[in-house]
């Protein structure tokens, strides 16, 4: 079993999650994050309230959505991949995708223990 | 690599993150949570606050970067009293870049 973290555009959550249920992942949790990359966030210079002189924003973090899901050892390329192609724009802020183990997992309502309490 | 989950002080996350950056470590996902440690939350005189308002931050590094980070976490997250929070370091297998769909950090 592994564990996947997705942080992903928050206005992809929905397209990726359908994109998910395909590929036979249907289980996470989603969680409203804010991160930044190696760009520090968003640093821009906007031409806002009239003034004759650029404003420089500076945006240190963006509100992104974090995806979080448990799944079975095979199911984990095929999920990384789907999450890659929904969310590809090729432009920074895509977001990025960790995978760790995950060593036991117990279902509250019925107490089971190992794969049978991921779906 | 490593995931670095560090739950800290929310005042005290302006420094952290200067702190970070100062030291290379640009990336970080960061968000509000509650808890509470040993001290089951905080008792001002007959209100009890069971759980108290703190910062996630969680960071994926290099195995060789995982020690400065977690040293420039404690020091700049430190306040000596109770509440300061925890960091937790746990292992990564894979990282992707969703951009390029490449397999590094």
């Amino acid at each position: 079993m592994k564990e996947v973290f997705a942080i992903i555009r928050p206005g992809k959550d929905r397209e990726t999650k359908k994109a998910l249920e395909k590929v036979g992942c249907l289980t996470f949790t989603s969680v409203r994050v804010h991160g930044r990359g190696k760009q520090r966030g968003l640093r821009y210079s906007s031409m806002a309230n009239d003034s004759a002189t650029p404003q420089f924003v500076v945006m240190n973090f963006l509100p992104k959505k974090m995806l979080y899901l448990v799944v079975n050892d095979r199911q984990v390329k095929a999920c990384v991949q789907t999450i890659i192609r929904v969310n590809q724009t090729n432009q920074y802020g895509d977001g990025k995708i960790f995978v760790l183990g995950m060593k036991d997992i117990c279902r509250i309502r019925t107490g089971e223990r190992g794969e049978v309490a991921i779906r | 690599m490593k995931m670095i989950k560090a739950i800290i002080r929310p005042e005290r996350e302006f420094d952290v993150v200067k702190g970070l950056e100062k030291e290379g470590f640009n990336s970080m996902t960061k968000l509000d949570v509650l808890g509470r440690g040993r001290q089951k939350g905080v008792q001002v005189g007959s209100a009890t606050y069971d759980e108290l308002a703190k910062l996630m931050l969680i960071l994926v590094v290099e195995d060789k970067d995982a020690a400065k980070v977690l040293k420039t976490i404690e020091d700049h997250a430190r306040t000596g009293n109770f509440g300061d929070g925890k960091i937790f370091v746990s292992d990564v297998k894979e990282a992707y870049t969703i951009r390029t769909g490449k397999s590094r950090l």
